[in-house]
């Protein structure tokens, strides 16, 4: 994922703006202490505040897009920051007693950040619950980015491992059955060497989002591997999930992919098995017992292809 | 003998052959080219230049890095699936006109050094079974990424040679990963983990007929022009295939020692005890190693007793050849067919 740091120069700017600012204004107006009157410890105490704020600010910087829940959270960051500043530096310098300077900014810049700060993590809480909704059948109950797969955006095959396990669970507590489906794309291989690897990633990822789209919220779609995908059926009977499968395939079928090196649409055929619970008690072997029968299901579709 | 053969850091890989196309992957996979390279010896202006070469051992760290980074654990996969097209085009050619499972086998077999040369292969057949097996020719540090790739690209040679997978078993001498999801899409659902070698064992019972794209001219022309590259840029065998092929033509005509290899390969026991250390092994290690081969290649393919297969390997008595079995392979000679060859 390229960093968005490069969309928020001003705001950096105005950081390192605000911050030497304060700075001179503290030096210009102020006297600064003798080291016998530091107190070391509040400076280390305080300055460890800003550089947590600062790693924040960072972060944010980097991984958000603009928009008005960056704003925020940028903006009440750069006021905690400033403030926490002129904190460090009331332990280094003695301003004049009638100058009011560090007093507004630490009694009033503060709760404006507060303010601030707390209203992007509320808008944040707001985009985040959007953002799931956009995940449905893409995750469920249990987020971990490490386990995304980088050209498709679904998880891989251990997330779904993870998530058999739990419905076997309830299979076993509450007899709701479960299906899982397996695509894979025929000749997916040749359809790389013909039209370059970039193209084959291209496919995947929308053949992953049209899987996506013809899924029920409670489903769950992961990339195996290689051009194999899984869904998952939770609490579906077999007959269900294979009228679910065939409307997935049809989907696929009617998919026509635009190779960026070719003058005509390519349509999607692919190769599925369908499982349910009662090939295996645990996650292993119901995977196990899906691949074969895709391997099989494969063959004879190469056979009657070439007879 | 001849003693003309490549070591571990003789730079034979051409950067911008097979390094670069794993590179190009991994970036495609979201992998960062700076951790690939750490301690490869490459820099990025080294992809393009035509003349940059690497050693086996820089080869083998680009390898590890790549297997680190890869959480999906397809990256030597997918590369594997691509190396047919990477290596030397008239092989290819061979490759795609050979006449049939066995013949295909045969050509990676007798040009490993211009297909992959960290590897060869051993081949043995019956009317049953071909027993393909993946050696290193140079060093056994994580030698199974290297048999990963090979293993994934056969297959891939058979697919575009219209072979009919289904029949394949992969050995592979490595336990189960936690995630075997990546193994099971490339090389298909019947892998035997643990096994005693790292081979695959292609049935034959279909007898497949020669292959329809099959033309032998065009094929005997191929080989030729792998000959002659092989002859003109004097492709050597690496170091622990020369000693293999040493002890395989010896080991069932007289006691093999640390000595005579030594002198054979015109060094003093020391050094080559040295050069042993330096290529990850030991004399007894390759002895063994080989041992185990021959005694699996006896019993499996050209079916033998076990009393024949001791004698052959000039061992004792048969209590100490199945003794011996048991420490090469972990399993005792009358449970390998049974495991193996009825996986």
């Amino acid at each position: 994922m390229k960093s968005h740091l490069s969309l928020h120069i001003g705001k950096v700017g105005l950081l390192l703006l605000a911050l030497s600012l304060v700075f001179t204004i503290n030096i210009g107006l102020g006297d600064t202490k003798s080291y016998q009157n530091i107190t070391w410890i509040d400076i280390f105490g305080e300055g460890s505040t800003l550089g947590l704020m600062l790693m924040f600010l960072g972060f944010v910087l980097i991984s958000r897009p603009r928009g008005s829940v960056t704003n925020f959270l940028v903006y009440g960051l750069i006021g905690f920051c400033i403030a926490t500043f002129q904190d460090i530096l009331d332990e280094i310098v003695q301003l004049p007693a009638t100058l009011l300077f560090d007093d507004i900014i630490e009694s009033m810049l503060t709760p404006l950040a507060v303010v601030t700060l707390g209203y992007g993590f509320f808008q944040w809480n707001r985009e985040q619950l959007a953002i799931n909704k956009k995940l449905q059948c893409k995750e469920r109950f249990y987020r971990e980015h490490s386990a995304l797969d980088y050209i498709t955006d679904l998880y891989t095959a251990p997330y779904m491992k993870q998530q058999i396990e739990r419905e076997l669970v309830l299979y076993q507590s509450d007899q709701q059955p479960l299906s899982i489906l397996m695509i894979d794309i025929a000749d997916f291989g040749d359809f790389n060497r013909r039209y370059g690897q970039e193209d084959g990633d291209r496919l995947l990822a929308q053949v992953a989002k049209i899987i996506t789209l013809n899924l029920r919220r409670k489903d769950l779609a992961c990339r195996y591997a290689g051009d194999r995908f899984i869904v998952l059926f939770p609490a579906t009977h077999w007959v269900d999930a294979e009228i679910y499968s065939r409307e997935i395939v049809n989907a696929l079928k009617n998919f026509a992919f635009k190779p960026s090196n070719a003058a005509r649409s390519r349509f999607v055929d692919c190769n599925m098995s369908l499982i349910d619970h009662s090939f295996g008690d645990n996650a292993e072997a119901l995977l196990n017992s899906v691949n074969h029968r895709l391997e099989l299901t494969k063959h004879d579709n190469d056979k009657s292809k070439a007879a | 003998m001849n003693t003309g053969h490549f070591s571990i850091d003789d730079k034979i890989y051409l950067t911008h052959q097979m390094p670069a196309v794993l590179i190009e992957l991994a970036n495609r996979q979201g992998i960062a080219s700076a951790p690939l390279l750490r301690g490869t010896g490459i820099f990025s202006e080294d992809i393009n230049n035509i003349h940059h070469k690497i050693s086996s051992r820089r080869w083998q760290r680009l390898l590890d890095n790549a297997a680190k980074q890869d959480k999906s654990h397809e990256l030597l996969l997918r590369f594997g699936r691509q190396l047919p097209y990477i290596t030397h085009s008239s092989l290819l050619q061979a490759l795609l006109n050979a006449e049939g499972t066995r013949n295909l086998l045969e050509i990676l077999k007798d040009y490993s050094q211009l297909y992959y040369p960290h590897v060869y292969f051993h081949l043995a057949s019956n009317s049953d079974f071909h027993f393909f097996l993946f050696n290193n020719a140079v060093s056994h540090e994580n030698a199974h990424l290297h048999h990963h790739i090979l293993m994934s690209s056969v297959s891939m040679l058979f697919k575009a040679c219209d072979i009919t997978k289904t029949g394949i078993t992969f050995l592979l001498n490595t336990s189960a990963p936690s995630d075997s999801a990546a193994l099971q899409t490339y090389l298909g659902s019947r892998i035997y983990y643990d096994a005693p070698v790292n081979a695959m064992l292609i049935s034959d019972a279909d007898k497949q007929p020669s292959l329809a794209r099959s033309c032998n001219t065009t094929k005997q022309q191929a080989l030729i022009e792998c000959q002659r590259t092989i002859d003109t840029e004097t492709l050597k065998k690496g170091f622990l295939e020369s000693l293999h092929s040493y002890l395989i033509q010896r080991i069932t005509r007289e006691d093999t020692g640390l000595n005579s290899c030594a002198e054979s390969f015109q060094v003093s026991p020391a050094t080559f005890k040295r050069r042993l250390k330096c290529h990850d092994s030991s004399f007894q290690y390759e002895l063994d190693n080989t041992r185990k081969l021959l005694a699996l290649s006896m019993l499996l393919i050209q079916g033998m007793s076990i009393e024949e297969t001791a004698r052959q390997l000039r061992i004792s008595d048969n209590a100490n050849f199945r003794r011996s079995f048991k420490r090469w392979t972990g399993i005792l000679p009358s449970a390998a067919k049974d495991q193996l060859l009825h996986f």
